[in-house]
């Protein structure tokens, strides 16, 4: 059951209005190695791992993916809340304008919509962990492309939040794995 | 199928050790654990397996420095640091 | 409005070490000093969470947090309007 906070967990501050930078952040919004396909990727996993370890990570982790969707959706919406139609299409962005004017959506950088190939679930718990702690390292990579990215420092101090967090989930996957690994090991004793 | 007995580990900030369980091999040095019920690194590792080291508790961030990292713990704090790139190595090494 | 964000801040910085501390007891679920600091941090949120919704309202949906009346769940800023 979830319960929500109506408070972010990073203080976002963003600079001024700024389109295409918004384009960029798209990825870890609706992208595939974004923060929406984190949250779902764990909490369905969670179901059939074994260990109880296993499952409260998942669940953990799950529900702070969530909390980072929110913050990547803060960044988005203060960077273009304020444009005009005319602003959408001096950044190169009708097309997206078109469409729906300011709104967010699940998609990536490029407008492609989310899907659920982005993640998977196996039952193995080797496999299953080991896709979760390759996840972490790609939103990792993608964090640093966009902080290269970006030339707003408060965007680029919450994108360097967000990146120390998914280096902190692999070391805990990583935990996790090492119990299943005990977990299976002392199954084949017994 | 072999067993690779890995040399103790050094650990940071470690406890005594728990009793040592089974029998050390003679000529081995002896399993390192800490307070916790898994070894900073496994004592047998296996062909084709990942192995991820287990963190030990030692010490925290201020509050407000924790935030603004990333992250509580000082060992897991691994800012990306893009002018040490070094065509192959990755960004943060 | 200082005062509100200062009072923001200081709840993200405890509830960051009680998420910290969560998932690494997730994993480490006999270290006796992690689980003390959690449950201290605990009581200091519960405290300032206590007096943060006594000024401006409730901070949890469905019962987790009271509210005065009228119903102030419905107040802004919303989290993704609120201005650092």
């Amino acid at each position: 059951m979830w319960i929500y906070e109506k408070k972010l967990q990073y203080p976002v501050r963003v600079g001024c209005t700024n389109l295409k930078l918004a384009q960029y952040l798209f990825t870890q919004y609706g992208g595939p190695d974004g923060e929406l396909s984190a949250a779902l990727r764990y909490l369905n996993q969670r179901y059939t791992i074994p260990t109880n370890e296993a499952k409260a990570l998942l669940t953990d982790i799950g529900t702070e993916e969530l909390a980072h969707v929110e913050v990547i959706t803060t960044m988005i919406y203060q960077l273009t809340k304020d444009a005009t139609a005319e602003d959408f299409k001096r950044a190169g962005m009708g097309d997206f304008y078109a469409i729906r004017d300011g709104a967010l959506f699940y998609s990536d950088s490029n407008g492609v919509p989310w899907t659920a190939a982005y993640i998977q679930a196996t039952s193995d718990p080797i496999t299953d962990l080991h896709e979760d702690m390759a996840a972490e390292q790609k939103a990792r990579t993608v964090y640093e492309n966009l902080i290269k990215l970006s030339d707003d420092t408060g965007v680029i101090d919450t994108l360097k939040f967000l990146r120390e967090r998914e280096v902190v989930h692999y070391q805990r996957f990583g935990e996790a794995l090492r119990i299943v690994q005990e977990y299976q090991q002392q199954k084949k004793i017994f | 199928m072999y067993d690779i007995h890995q040399p103790a580990m050094p650990m940071p900030g470690t406890r005594p050790a728990m009793p040592m369980p089974a029998m050390p091999m003679p000529g081995m040095p002896m399993p390192h654990y800490s307070i916790y019920p898994l070894p900073f690194m496994p004592y047998c590792v296996k062909m084709a397996h990942a192995y991820v080291p287990y963190q030990c508790f030692t010490n925290s961030y201020p509050l407000n420095e924790a935030l603004q990292k990333g992250t509580y713990f000082p060992e897991l704090y691994q800012p990306y640091m893009p002018e040490k790139k070094l065509g192959g190595l990755a960004d943060n090494e | 409005m200082n005062d509100q964000l200062a009072f923001l801040n200081r709840l993200q910085q405890v509830e960051f070490a009680l998420v910290e501390l969560q998932l690494f007891l997730d994993t480490h679920k006999d270290d006796q000093r992690a689980l003390m600091e959690f449950n201290q941090y605990s009581k200091q949120l519960e405290m300032l969470k206590k007096q943060y919704e006594l000024q401006y309202g409730p901070l949890l949906n469905f019962g987790f947090s009271p509210s005065q009346y009228p119903w102030r769940w419905l107040e802004g800023p919303w989290p993704w309007e609120q201005v650092f």
